[in-house]
C-alpha cells in the first residue's frame, strides 16, 4: 500500500513540477554574497559570487569602490533550477548567480562594502565582505616587471614613451605570461602614437595584456639580477599629451607561470610581480617668446633638404624634399609654407605633398624659380620648442645652390606679372574748346514750351479740321481725293464716248460726295451756281460745255472730247475745291 | 623811321606770342609728359577755372584724374573721373580709368552692370546737345505724322500718330532727366581716406553733428581758411576740413 502511495505521489510530482517550480516557495528572494577566495595574491584576480535564491531577475546596481581592489564588469546572471522529492514532499528552488570579478592591486585587508542589487524590481544589499591581499613573496624571486617613462616631465605635444620590461628566471619553466596594465587601453589626456615595428628575429608573440589582447614583445638580452639570469622582454607605447596636468599610470602587474590543461579543467601555477604606479607631469607650452610662426613642433628635431634638380631654366619645377627627424611630434606640426616666406620671394610655390611617420616627417615642395637671378634655394626654417633647452629654437635646412638659366626669347615670370598689370588710359592732349555762350537754359525753356505747346496746338488743329471736313479717312473722302487719278485711269481704258462720259460723271460724283447717277442729266452751270458759288464762272462754263460735248458724242454721234481736255479740266476743278 | 620801329615791334610780338600764349592746359600736358604730375595738376586746375565747353571740361578732368593717379592719390582721381563721365557720359577712357581706380580702392564698380544701372547708363549716355536734339526730333516727327493723319486719315496713320505720341516722351526722357536731376552750384567731393566728421563750427574741438562718407558729394556753402561749410544731400550742414574735399566745376 505504501509502495502504491509513493508511486502515485511520483506521478503527481511529474505532473505538477513545472507549475510548482514557477510558483516557488513562500518568503521572497534571498540574496547572499561570498568570496571565491578570502585571501588573494597581489595582482591576482578574485571574485565575489552573488547568489539570489528564488528570484527571477537580478542586476548589480553599482560597483563597490574599494581602494586596492579594481572591480570589473559583473557577469550575466546564471539561472539554476532544481526540484527535489523528499519523504513525499516535492520542493523546487531556483538560483541566480552573478560573478563580480576584481583585481587585487594593493596589499592588506580590504572591506568590500554592501553591494546593492535590484532583484525582481526591489533593491537588496549584501552584507559587507572582507578580503585579504597578500604579496606573492616568491614572485619577485622568479620574475620582474618594470614600467618606466622616457621622461617624467613633458610639455604639451611632446611625445614620450612608456617602456615595460618584464621577464622571468631563465631556468624557470613558463608557458604563459600576462601583463595587467590598466593604462594600456586608454590614457585620458594623451593620444597613442603608432609603434615602431619589432625586428622579426627578436619578436616574441603571445604576451597577453589585460586578459584580452595578445601582443608581441621584443626579446632583449638576458639580464642579471641577484646573480641569476633572467629572460627579458620589452613592450613600449608612445603617447602624445594633449593637455597639461599629470598623466596617471596605476600599478601594473605581471603574471607568469605554467598553465596545465586537464581533461575537464585548466590549472595554472603562476607568480605575480608588480610595478609601482607613477605619473608623468605635462606642462603647458610657454607663451613667452613663442614666435608668431610657431607651428606646434615640439622636440629635438633636425632638418635636411635636397633638390631633385639644381640646374634649371626660369619657371622649371624643382622638387625640394625636406625631412625632419628626431624625437618630437613629427606627425603633428604644420609644415612651413615657402609661399609665405619672404626669403622664397624669388620662387613660386605650387604645392606640396607630405608623408608622416613616427620617426620621420617628409614634405616635398614644388617650387619654380621666377628669374635667372635666383642662385640658391633658401634655408627653410621651422620654429620648434626644444623641451631640453626649454626655449623655442629655429631648425633650418641648409641653403641649396642652384643655377637658373633665363628663358630664351622670353621674359621671366616676374616680368610677366608686371607686364599684365592693368594701367589707366593715357591723357587726352586735345585742347578744350571755350564754352559757347547762348543756348543753355534758354534752349531748355524753349524745348519745354514746345513740348507742351506743339502737341496741344496740333491736337486742337486736328479737332478743328475734323469738325470742318470730317474724317479724311472716310470712304467718300478717300474717293474724292482719288477722283482725279481715277478719272485719268478710267479715260485710259475708255474705248468710246459712253465710257468717257461715265468716267467724267464718276469724277464729278466723287468730288461732290454723291452717287454717280446723281449727275445724269444735271446741268453743271446751274448746280455750281447753287452749290459751289466760289467756283470760277469760267471754269463752271467750261465744265458745262464739256458735259454738253460728251452728251453730243454719246447721243448725237459727234466726236468725243479729247482725253487731255477731260483730265486737265478735272485737275482744275479739283484744285478749285470742287 | 617810325614805320620801321613799328615793324620791328610787330615781329617781336609775333615771335614771343607762341611762348606767352601757351595755355595752362598745354603746360599741364607738358608737365605730365615730363613726369611732373603735381605741376600738371596745378596747371589743369587753372584750366578748369576757365569757361570751357562740357566735352572739353570732361577731357581736362580725365587728364587731371590721371595726374592724381600717377601721384598715388586714388580718391581724387576717382572724383575727377566721375566728373569727367558726368560731363561726357560716353568718355570711354574716363570710364575705364574710373573703374580701374575704384577697383584699386576696393570700391564697387561705378557701373554695376545690372538692369537698373544699365537703364541709368542708357538715359544718361547722351550729351546735353544730343538730348535737346532728340527732343526736337521727336517733336518734328510728331508734327509730320499729325499733319499726314489730318490730311489723309486712315487707321495706319492714326496708329502712327499714337506711336509717335508715345515716342516723344521717351525721346524727351534723357533731356528731362538731365533737367530734373539735382544740380549743385558748387559741388565738392570728399576725398579723405576715411569718413570725416561734420562739425557745427569750424573748430576741431567741436563735437561732430554728422559724418561725410568717402566720395560723398556735398554742396559748398561757405569757406574759411582751412575749413569749408558744406551741405549734405539730406540737408545737414556743417564745417569740414578743406583738405578732405575736392571742388568740382561741372
Amino acid at each position: 500500500m505504501r509502495t502504491r502511495t509513493t508511486i502515485a505521489g511520483l506521478f503527481l510530482w511529474l505532473a505538477l513540477a513545472p507549475g510548482l517550480g514557477a510558483a516557488g516557495p513562500q518568503g521572497g528572494p534571498k540574496l547572499s554574497a561570498r568570496l571565491a577566495a578570502g585571501v588573494v595574491r597581489l595582482g591576482d584576480t578574485g571574485a565575489v559570487n552573488l547568489t539570489v535564491e528564488d528570484g527571477r531577475d537580478a542586476r548589480v546596481l553599482a560597483l563597490p569602490e574599494v581602494a586596492g581592489l579594481r572591480f570589473g564588469r559583473p557577469s550575466e546572471p546564471r539561472l539554476r533550477q532544481s526540484t527535489s522529492y523528499v519523504n513525499g514532499r516535492i520542493s523546487s528552488e531556483s538560483t541566480l548567480t552573478i560573478v563580480l570579478p576584481f583585481r587585487a592591486e594593493a596589499e592588506g585587508d580590504h572591506e568590500i562594502p554592501p553591494i546593492a542589487l535590484e532583484i525582481d524590481g526591489r533593491r537588496q544589499e549584501t552584507r559587507a565582505l572582507r578580503v585579504t591581499v597578500v604579496r606573492d613573496i616568491t614572485g619577485a624571486d622568479f620574475g620582474f616587471v618594470e614600467v618606466r617613462p622616457t621622461a617624467q616631465r613633458v610639455v604639451e605635444g611632446q611625445p614620450f614613451t612608456v617602456e615595460i620590461r618584464f621577464g622571468w628566471l631563465a631556468s624557470e619553466q613558463v608557458n604563459f605570461a600576462e601583463l595587467n596594465l590598466p593604462w594600456w587601453d586608454s590614457l585620458p589626456g594623451a593620444i597613442e602614437l603608432a609603434e615602431r615595428t619589432i625586428p622579426q628575429e627578436s619578436r616574441v608573440d603571445g604576451i597577453i595584456v589585460n586578459g584580452r589582447l595578445q601582443v608581441a614583445a621584443e626579446q632583449l638580452d638576458p639580464s642579471e639580477r641577484k646573480g641569476r639570469s633572467f629572460l627579458t622582454l620589452r613592450l613600449s607605447k608612445t603617447f602624445l599629451p594633449t593637455r597639461s596636468g599629470p598623466l596617471e599610470f596605476p600599478t601594473s602587474f605581471f603574471e607568469f607561470g605554467v598553465r596545465r590543461q586537464g581533461l575537464f579543467d585548466a590549472r595554472r601555477d603562476s607568480h605575480f610581480v608588480e610595478a609601482a604606479p607613477f605619473a608623468v607631469e605635462v606642462v603647458e607650452l610657454p607663451s613667452a617668446g613663442q614666435p608668431l610662426d610657431f607651428s606646434g613642433a615640439v622636440g629635438a628635431l633636425a632638418a635636411r633638404a635636397s633638390a631633385d634638380q639644381r640646374d634649371v631654366r626660369a619657371g622649371d619645377s624643382i622638387k625640394l624634399t625636406v625631412e625632419w627627424t628626431g624625437q618630437g611630434n613629427l606627425e603633428f606640426f604644420r609644415a612651413p609654407d615657402p609661399g609665405s616666406l619672404e626669403v622664397f620671394r624669388g620662387f613660386r610655390a605650387y604645392g606640396s605633398t607630405e608623408e608622416k611617420r613616427p620617426e620621420r616627417r617628409t614634405v616635398v615642395y614644388d617650387l619654380a624659380p621666377l628669374s635667372s637671378e635666383v642662385e640658391t634655394i633658401p634655408a627653410l626654417p621651422l620654429t620648434v620648442y626644444d623641451p631640453a633647452a626649454e626655449r623655442y629654437v629655429t631648425v633650418s635646412t641648409e641653403p641649396i645652390p642652384i643655377r637658373v638659366r633665363p628663358l630664351e626669347r622670353a621674359a621671366t615670370l616676374g616680368d610677366d606679372e608686371r607686364r599684365f598689370e592693368r594701367d589707366i588710359a593715357d591723357i587726352d592732349a586735345r585742347a578744350p574748346a571755350p564754352a559757347s555762350h547762348g543756348g543753355g537754359p534758354g534752349q531748355d525753356r524753349f524745348l519745354a514750351t514746345a513740348l507742351v505747346a506743339v502737341p496741344l496746338l496740333g491736337l486742337l488743329a486736328r479737332a478743328h479740321v475734323r469738325r470742318r471736313s470730317g474724317d479724311p479717312g472716310a470712304p467718300l473722302e478717300r474717293r474724292r481725293r482719288r477722283a482725279a487719278r481715277a478719272l485719268g485711269r478710267a479715260l485710259e481704258r475708255a474705248p468710246d464716248p459712253v465710257a468717257a462720259q461715265a468716267a467724267w460723271l464718276e469724277f464729278l460724283a466723287a468730288r461732290t460726295r454723291e452717287p454717280a447717277a446723281a449727275w445724269n442729266g444735271r446741268d453743271f452751270g446751274r448746280w455750281a451756281a447753287q452749290h459751289a458759288p466760289g467756283l470760277e464762272r469760267e471754269l463752271a462754263r467750261a465744265a458745262g460745255a464739256l458735259q454738253a460735248d460728251l452728251e453730243a458724242a454719246v447721243w448725237g454721234g459727234a466726236a468725243a472730247p479729247e482725253r487731255a481736255r477731260l483730265i486737265e479740266l478735272g485737275r482744275k476743278l479739283a484744285e478749285a475745291g470742287l | 623811321m617810325r614805320a620801321r620801329a613799328l615793324r620791328v615791334l610787330l615781329a617781336a610780338l609775333l615771335l614771343a606770342l607762341p611762348l606767352g600764349a601757351q595755355s595752362s592746359f598745354e603746360r599741364g600736358v607738358a608737365a605730365y609728359r615730363a613726369g611732373q604730375y603735381a605741376e600738371a595738376c596745378a596747371a589743369w586746375n587753372e584750366t578748369l577755372a576757365e569757361e570751357l565747353d562740357a566735352l572739353g571740361r570732361a577731357r581736362v578732368y580725365h587728364d587731371l584724374g590721371n595726374a592724381h593717379w600717377r601721384l598715388g592719390e586714388t580718391l581724387p582721381a576717382i572724383a575727377c573721373y566721375t566728373a569727367a563721365v558726368r560731363l561726357d557720359p560716353r568718355h570711354a577712357e574716363a570710364w575705364h580709368n574710373l573703374e580701374l581706380a575704384r577697383a584699386k580702392q576696393g570700391l564697387a564698380p561705378a557701373d554695376s552692370g545690372d538692369l537698373s544701372a544699365t537703364l541709368q547708363r542708357l538715359v544718361t549716355s547722351l550729351r546735353v546737345p544730343e538730348r535737346r536734339a532728340l527732343v526736337f526730333l521727336g517733336l518734328t516727327l510728331w508734327v509730320v505724322v499729325l499733319t499726314l493723319e489730318m490730311r489723309f486719315g486712315g487707321r495706319a496713320l492714326r496708329l502712327a500718330l499714337l506711336a509717335t505720341t508715345l515716342l516723344v516722351p521717351l525721346l524727351a526722357l534723357p533731356w528731362a532727366h538731365g533737367l530734373l536731376a539735382p544740380t549743385r552750384a558748387a559741388p565738392m567731393v570728399v576725398v579723405a581716406s576715411a569718413s570725416v566728421p561734420l562739425r557745427a563750427e569750424p573748430l576741431e574741438a567741436r563735437a561732430s553733428v554728422g559724418e561725410l562718407a568717402v566720395l560723398e558729394e556735398v554742396e559748398r556753402l561757405d569757406e574759411l581758411p582751412g575749413w569749408t561749410r558744406v551741405e549734405r544731400a539730406d540737408g545737414l550742414r556743417g564745417w569740414v576740413s578743406t583738405d578732405s574735399l575736392l571742388a568740382l566745376r561741372l
